[in-house]
């Protein structure tokens, strides 16, 4: 499933999400509108509600200062809601590179060992096969993400304590 | 020691008088080759840490051990490794704390005694490039756990084993335990095909639904009951305005003192 930053999807639990062109479920605009206030005013980086058989699941950019804004995967309210959420999705080319480093799990990237520690690496570092570059946490699992290969930092796609996908590029030696 | 049915399956210990960290130490082995199944044992430790970098009081009597294993499941995976290592280790405690111990596990690991923390566990992965950019993957399983004595200057509560267990509840005992208990979990979780039956066994192990927990994270604080563990093992907390899972986070107790350490 992909990454919806700022994002915030909802679909009937067990179902797929509605092809383009079906009717859409109903959703309460007011129940969103709760929700993102809510996700908004703490500090959570994940929220997932069931409401009856309605999943939402909200998952916030932590790092970003923009307010979390409501995303659907239906398309019709995508166009019709929030046309700002989906002008923030568009795809990052460094994540197509050949050298992207990609996330082994799902988790909270930190880009330090410890709050006060420096970065492991910046754009521009110089990294040898094994270096560590970054840990990603899961379930308080920590997980050193180290370097492929050889070669030097050009893109860093993530902040410190964001959460990420399967896959997710992180970050691109070359 | 290690329990003989570890022995007998090639476990093997690494025992040291003093380490920076036992964590640090089975990674780096596991960075240099070795295959795996290694317990490094420390009697103290000068650096060691447990979440983010945060210090684990690490003085002599108390124990400090870590597992070294080398591709225990798919990457992915990894983070269903701390609910093997908390059942091993509730486990182990139990059996040597006898019955009506009051024993528990709070997500995702950590170990209570009646509400004041008696272990905890640090699980890290760790990867060895193989070359052509492939890797091999390897984990290490830390347990710190209070046995003689434990710190009192928390900002939550915290219990030792010798209070629990008395004269049976000695870092040795703990350990010939724990050797043997990991070795159940980890079957019985089966490299991640059974997580179903793992997680069943972490919830007999852990905090009755209903406890008042709060998850704080990045210095904002929530509070909710616990209800239980979703399938990938992420927390479900019960708030006001509906069931909410939780990834990450420092998780307390909610009727205790709940100072942010972060």
């Amino acid at each position: 499933m992909p990454m919806i930053r700022n994002g915030l999807r909802t679909r009937p639990k067990g179902t797929r999400p509605t092809p383009a062109g079906t009717a859409a479920p109903a959703i309460d605009a007011d129940l969103l509108r709760t929700l993102a206030t809510l996700i908004s005013d703490s500090d959570l980086a994940e929220m997932e509600i069931e409401k009856g058989d309605l999943r939402i699941k909200l998952v916030r950019h932590t790092a970003t200062s923009h307010a979390p804004a409501p995303q659907v995967t239906t398309p019709m309210l995508v166009a019709a809601a929030m046309p700002a959420a989906a002008a923030a999705a568009p795809a990052i080319p460094a994540a197509e590179h050949p050298g992207a480093v990609k996330s082994p799990m799902v988790g909270t990237v930190y880009r330090r060992a410890s709050p006060e520690a420096k970065a492991f690496v910046e754009v521009g570092s110089t990294v040898k096969a094994g270096d560590k570059i970054l840990l990603v946490e899961a379930m308080k699992t920590f997980n050193e993400i180290v370097a492929p290969r050889a070669g030097t930092i050009s893109a860093v796609l993530v902040d410190d304590g964001q959460p990420v996908e399967y896959g997710q590029p992180l970050l691109v030696i070359e | 020691m290690l329990h003989p049915v570890a022995r007998s399956l090639g476990y093997r210990l690494h025992h040291h008088a003093s380490l920076g960290s036992t964590n640090e130490e089975a990674l780096a082995l596991g960075r240099a080759g070795d295959p795996g199944r290694l317990w490094v044992v420390a009697d103290r430790q000068t650096a060691g840490r447990g979440r983010v970098g945060r210090a684990w009081a690490s003085p002599p009597g108390n124990h400090y051990a870590t597992l070294l294993l080398v591709e225990p499941c798919q990457p992915r995976l990894a983070p269903q490794l701390g609910f093997v290592a908390g059942v091993a280790l509730a486990t182990a405690l139990e059996r040597l704390a006898g019955a009506g111990h009051g024993i528990a596990i709070k997500w995702p690991n950590d170990i209570l005694c009646d509400g004041a923390k008696l272990a905890g566990i640090l699980v890290e992965g760790g990867s060895v490039p193989q070359g052509g950019g492939a890797a091999a993957f390897s984990a290490v399983l830390g347990f710190g756990v209070n046995c003689a004595s434990h710190p009192t200057d928390l900002s939550y509560p915290a219990t030792h084993l010798g209070l629990i267990a008395g004269a049976a509840g000695t870092r040795d005992a703990l350990f010939a335990a724990l050797s043997a208990t990991i070795v159940d979990a980890l079957d019985l979780w089966d490299r991640g095909r059974n997580f179903a039956g793992l997680r069943r066994a972490w919830l007999d192990h852990a905090l009755p639904p209903g406890v008042s927990l709060a998850v704080v994270r990045q210095g904002a604080r929530h509070v909710g009951t616990f209800r239980s563990v979703d399938d990938d093992g992420r927390l479900i907390l019960e708030t006001g305005s509906g069931c909410v899972t939780v990834e990450a986070g420092d998780v307390f107790l909610a009727d205790r003192d709940t100072a942010a350490a972060s």
